[in-house]
């Protein structure tokens, strides 16, 4: 609890958005980057999509994670060299709808 | 008579308390697919020959079952033995986590956090007020005893792998249950690490220590070399938790 104590513990408490965003931006383009083929670009980008519907579903009501999520999403499109982003950006949408409404169902808890 | 009766009871807890529900079950055999696509999904030949890859999947399928399941009968055995009724708990970031980097990293980099235990407080089994209800210390014991039984598997693998040398198969499955015994040990809060975090600082420091060295040793030293290797970081790891961390 140090750190929360200091003048950086009190900018991250103030901008812990920007920060995740940030953050997820950052890991998110390095992950497209890395990623060396047409298929597995594809499949990781449905996977994240799931992910983050989970995510979303749970934290609907609170404004903030919608932000930490584009900041994601935004960071694999800038990153992403094999396919279309076009595609890339269907299959996350795909992916998040799939999960939000299994999650929404309760299929998934 | 009276330890005929303990084992008696005990026996009797821990087949009411500990079976698996069908659930668990799913999420065990779901996990242990997704992990052994982790662990399978570079099979080590220069070219991909579909059948040879499937093979190798199907056995890493069983080696993850068997370290998952194994992993469970110890974290069962403990909870019965605390008075808790144990539930294991699958986490899906995780397995996500797992299977987005071993595609990015094509199957070199393993995140092998399929999930946890979680417990439930058997009022009807807990006779007077003591420590009534749940607390952190066993739990801290139930969660350490799922790294502690990847462990043991990991060191019967390095004794087989003694008879059985050039064995790929016991070499993976060594590999896997010292990989899962190190990342279970990280203090993130599905994982078992966590619950021994919480329970105590200087045991976490000391066995966090130990495992993650133990990891290390068994897979390029002898045994009889590594768990002297691992106790003596285990008990460098206190020293600097409490000196520098916890200062």
């Amino acid at each position: 609890m140090r750190i929360l104590e200091s003048k950086k513990g009190i900018e991250m408490v103030d901008q812990w958005v920007e920060l995740l965003m940030f953050t997820l931006l950052i890991i998110s383009f390095a992950l497209s980057v890395s990623i060396g083929s047409l298929v597995f670009n594809y499949i990781v980008v449905f996977i994240f999509g799931l992910m983050s519907g989970r995510f979303l579903y749970y934290r609907r009501k609170t404004f903030p994670f919608y932000l930490i999520v584009f900041g994601g999403i935004v960071g694999y499109l800038i990153g992403v060299r094999y396919g279309s982003w076009k595609m890339t950006l269907f299959l996350f949408i795909v992916g998040t709808t799939i999960s939000w409404y299994l999650h929404s169902k309760r299929i998934i808890r | 008579m009276t330890m005929v009766n303990t084992w008696r009871s005990y026996w009797f807890s821990f087949k009411k308390y500990s079976s698996l529900e069908k659930k668990e079950i799913t999420a065990i055999i779901i996990g242990s697919a997704v992990l052994a696509l982790i662990i399978g999904l570079d099979d080590g030949s220069p070219e991909f020959v579909m059948g040879y890859w499937l093979r190798n999947l199907f056995n890493c399928f069983l080696i993850v079952l068997l370290a998952l399941i194994v992993k469970q009968i110890a974290q069962r055995a403990t909870s019965t033995a605390v008075g808790f009724k144990p539930e294991y708990k699958p986490w899906l970031y995780g397995l996500g986590i797992g299977i987005i980097l071993a595609l990015a990293s094509k199957g070199k980099l393993w995140f092998l956090a399929p999930g946890g235990i979680v417990v439930y407080h058997l009022a009807g089994h807990r006779l007077g007020t003591f420590r009534y209800g749940l607390n952190y210390w066993p739990l801290g014991i139930i969660g350490l005893m799922g790294p502690v039984s990847s462990l043991i598997l990991a060191i019967f693998f390095k004794v087989m792998l003694g008879v059985f040398p050039q064995n790929a198969l016991i070499l993976l499955a060594l590999k896997f249950n010292l990989y899962f015994a190190g990342f279970s040990m990280l203090p993130i809060p599905p994982l078992d690490g966590t619950h021994l975090f919480f329970a105590s600082r200087m045991v976490y420091a000391f066995a966090f220590g130990t495992i993650i060295a133990l990891c290390f040793a068994l897979f390029y030293l002898p045994i009889i070399w590594a768990l002297p290797i691992g106790l003596l970081v285990g008990i460098g790891a206190v020293v600097l938790n409490a000196f520098v961390i916890e200062k």
